[in-house]
């Protein structure tokens, strides 16, 4: 109360071009308001009044947004651009009666107005106008404002060249009636649909601007399409499920405005919450909730112009996700954050997570459990309806040692597979002898080729590099040597971490962890026993 | 893509006599069994009891017989499958061994169909290892027959409705197939077979006893018409508890000679195992065999 007090004697101040202190004003105020029980419009007025200034000139802090005024209200203050005003002729309980009705609107919506006594012919399209101590009712579910003779209006600045400015979209309430706005066809179809017992051909789709993408309807063809940068007037606006559709009536004009660019255009909707765990290819407009474990910045050159990247893991208490931000992402290792409107994209069948300036990043407070111990465990099955997995981990038995297992050479430049002492990239070279193990895995749900580096490999077969190598020179041949580390390892059971690919072969596994287990048996078992004789209605 | 390697017992294995061949130019074959598996590669661990060598037009074939605990797999190895021939030869009976390989179907005439294994490689197993396998193919066995079950409650049974019920797609796809080609599968008597396999790991028959005392418990406190056994029922109820002494339970023409001896008519024997099949004192872990719960 006290810092709208001290905007109202701001308000007076200035209307009163500095004559009066400040303190004096506040003094008034505090006056007629606390002593008085005066409304603050009426006290302010009469302090202006008071001292010879123009009380119509007062605005501040008394006016409201169109948006924000209700139906019912009994003094409303509210001004805005005459969209369009009409006066007519009413006979009101056997009087005639001049009457002016219209809409009036300001950056956050439209109003319809009617002033009920108008004797005068001042107000036009384009005219700012102001309204004090109307009131009003409610038409089509939407307040209506009435100007009755205890009301007072006034033109405040006259149309000069007045051209009406487009709404954002995102401030389209339901039911107003004479929208204007601009916006992107972002889809278009036609439909022939029953009008009142006649066939009608319409059309439908998606038109948004950079705040928000809506459904429309055309109930005649404009002749626009995809793509097309329009202007429209006259549209009005429904709600539906809760959500704002824009409707281009037969009277509502359609510009084409080839020189109005709209780059980035909102997304359709409301984003809907996914965990990392349920991400699939191709969700679009999705909220996720994790915290970030790893993060880093580059540059990138995207024809021809210099873009930051941020890249980085994400994760929650379902798993983790790699993402990639198009877009300012101010945050740090370990802080939890809330990324809305980011969409879906696989790499080689492993989802990731994108977003870029049209989604929205903010800093979550609250703590949040994140998956334990890194690797998220999952059946081979589960892998394969994803498609794949970051630090997944599997348990499954080794059914047989492939191709490529062994001795190899890589070369010292690209690390890639050396064939006959060359590498596809750097031709010949003294390639870097290594071991690896190719596997594959099965769980009973699925397999999935499982490649290990040489740690691992030497850990899992007892086989150093340097025998390796031993017995590969001694045999001269790798199917003798797959043949003896298939014998060390077949059938064991492995549990496996790694980030998990899909080709056209099936799911490959990078593993970052190999360890033989012996898997526990007895828990398992006893559970199943209990589901299954309980089916059998013993 | 790579045919995974399906995990199922004997007994499921054995009673399977439907090829089914889908995608390109039909290149992959499937074994279908009655409760739906898609088999084309296996594996199967168990005792290896027989090993057998013959030479044939296309060299030298190994057979040899894995027993699990609901019967027993036909395993063959030829020239194409040198690793596995070679490990066949070295391994003396009885041996826990493992073997991963390719469903086959032999008809040798009109009607008759036997499945065997194609093995890829074949190794010794721990008792542990062959145990794990037990439990993995109950699990997998055990979802096979919820598939089967919403397959049986679906007319006409789509892999797409299946699928709806929340099935897994191979599951459904392979249950669809299976209720269109077998008619009825007998899904307690598989449910039966999960729990007598489980019942063969070492430690589960004790850790499931007070879950059997709890189920037990349950039945007792709402008592059903099915507990007043006829007479007739009383006796064979003896007689196959009598008879199960191997665990998998009595076989039925034992079952039958011992009753007859006891001057009961056929008739009269059907109708009592009939009887306790229906009040749920008896089932068929096996086909041909009884068991008392």
């Amino acid at each position: 109360m006290e810092s709208d007090l001290q905007k109202h004697v701001e308000d007076m101040f200035s209307v009163l071009g500095g004559r009066v202190e400040r303190s004096a004003l506040e003094k008034e105020l505090n006056l007629f308001v606390g002593e008085y029980r005066v409304s603050v419009p009426s006290a302010k007025r009469s302090i202006v009044k008071k001292y010879g200034g123009d009380p119509d000139a007062l605005s501040l802090g008394v006016e409201k947004s169109i948006a924000d005024i209700v139906a019912g209200e009994g003094s409303v203050d509210v001004s805005g651009r005459v969209v369009y005003a009409t006066p007519r002729e009413v006979t009101v309980s056997g009087e005639k009666k001049r009457i002016l009705s219209g809409l009036i609107e300001d950056s956050t919506g439209s109003l319809p107005f009617t002033i009920w006594e108008y004797a005068s012919s001042d107000v036009e399209r384009g005219d700012l106008i102001a309204f004090r101590n109307a009131y009003t009712t409610t038409y089509r579910e939407k307040p209506q404002l009435n100007v009755s003779s205890k009301s007072r209006y006034w033109v405040k600045e006259k149309a000069a060249e007045w051209k009406r400015e487009a709404r954002k979209i995102k401030d389209i309430q339901p039911n107003e009636s004479n929208i204007l706005f601009e916006g992107k066809i972002i889809s278009i179809a036609s439909r022939v649909v029953n009008s009142r017992g006649e066939e009608k051909e319409i059309q439908y789709g998606l038109v948004g601007d950079e705040s928000r993408t809506v459904r429309f309807t055309a109930w005649k063809d404009f002749g626009i399409s995809k793509g097309d940068v329009v202007r429209v007037e006259g549209a009005y606006s429904r709600e539906r499920n809760g959500e704002i559709q824009v409707n281009l009536s037969e009277r509502s004009t359609v510009e084409k405005l080839a020189d109005r660019e709209i780059g980035s255009v909102a997304r359709f909707g409301t984003p809907r919450a996914a965990s990392i765990a349920d991400l699939r290819e191709g969700m679009g407009n999705i909220t996720v909730t994790g915290r970030v474990m790893s993060i880093s910045e580059k540059e990138i050159e995207v024809q021809g112009e210099t873009r930051s990247m941020v890249s980085g893991v994400l994760a929650d208490a379902t798993g983790k996700v790699s993402f990639t931000g198009w877009r300012d992402f101010p945050f740090n290792e370990g802080e939890t954050v809330r990324i809305s409107g980011a969409y879906v994209r696989s790499w080689k069948g492993v989802p990731q997570l994108k977003f870029d300036d049209k989604s929205e990043v903010a800093r979550e407070e609250k703590e949040l459990l994140v998956t334990a111990g890194g690797s998220t465990a999952y059946s081979i099955e589960a892998l394969e309806e994803r498609g794949g997995a970051m630090d997944a981990a599997v348990t499954a038995t080794i059914i047989e040692v492939r191709q490529g297992t062994g001795l190899i050479f890589r070369c010292p430049q690209c690390s890639r597979t050396t064939k006959l002492g060359e590498c596809r990239t750097h031709g010949q070279v003294e390639g870097v002898a290594d071991f690896r193990v190719r596997l594959v895995v099965d769980d009973g749900t699925g397999s999935l080729f499982a490649n290990l580096n040489r740690e691992m490999s030497e850990a899992l077969t007892g086989m150093t590099l340097d025998a390796v190598r031993k017995r590969t020179e001694q045999t001269l041949n790798q199917e003798a040597v797959i043949a003896e580390i298939s014998s060390k390892v077949i059938f064991s059971t492995l549990k496996l971490s790694g980030n998990v690919f899909s080709d056209d072969f099936g799911l490959n596994m990078y593993a970052s962890a190999c360890d033989t287990v012996t898997p526990e048996v007895k828990q398992g078992a006893v559970k199943l026993y209990q589901e299954v004789i309980e089916t059998l209605g013993m | 893509m790579r045919e995974m390697a399906v995990r199922l017992f004997a007994a499921e294995f054995n009673s399977s006599d439907y090829e089914h061949r889908e995608g390109e130019e039909k290149s992959s074959v499937y074994v279908i069994t009655p409760l739906g598996a898609k088999v084309n590669r296996l594996l199967v661990m168990g005792v290896l009891t027989e090993i057998d060598s013959r030479d044939t037009e296309g060299g030298k074939l190994y057979t040899a017989q894995v027993t699990d605990p609901t019967g027993t797999f036909r395993i063959s190895a030829g020239q194409y499958q040198e690793y596995a021939s070679r490990t066949l030869q070295n391994i003396e009976v009885p041996a826990f061994v493992a073997v991963v390989g390719k469903a086959r179907t032999y008809s040798p005439e009109e009607g008759t169909v036997y499945v065997s294994i194609r093995a890829e490689e074949v190794a010794v197993v721990t008792q542990e290892q062959k145990d794990y396998w037990i439990y993995e193919t109950c699990r997998e066995t055990a979802r096979r027959i919820s598939a089967m079950k919403a397959a049986m409650d679906l007319a006409p049974p789509t892999a797409e409705g299946i699928a709806r019920m929340g099935v897994n797609r191979r599951l459904a796809e392979g249950a669809a197939l299976a209720a269109a080609h077998y008619r009825g599968t007998d899904l307690a008597a598989y449910r039966g077979m999960v729990v007598e396999a489980l019942r063969s790991i070492p430690g589960i028959e004790e850790a499931t006893g007070e879950a059997d005392a709890a189920v037990r418990e349950r039945s007792a406190a709402s008592p059903s018409p099915g507990e007043e056994l006829t007479e007739a029922e009383q006796q064979l109820l003896v007689i196959i508890g009598e008879l199960d002494r191997s665990t998998r339970g009595a076989e039925w023409d034992d079952i039958v000679d011992a009753a007859r001896a006891k001057q009961l008519a056929e008739e009269q024997i059907n109708e009592a195992v009939e009887g306790l099949l229906d009040k749920g004192m008896v089932y068929e872990p096996v086909l041909g065999r009884m068991k008392r719960i």
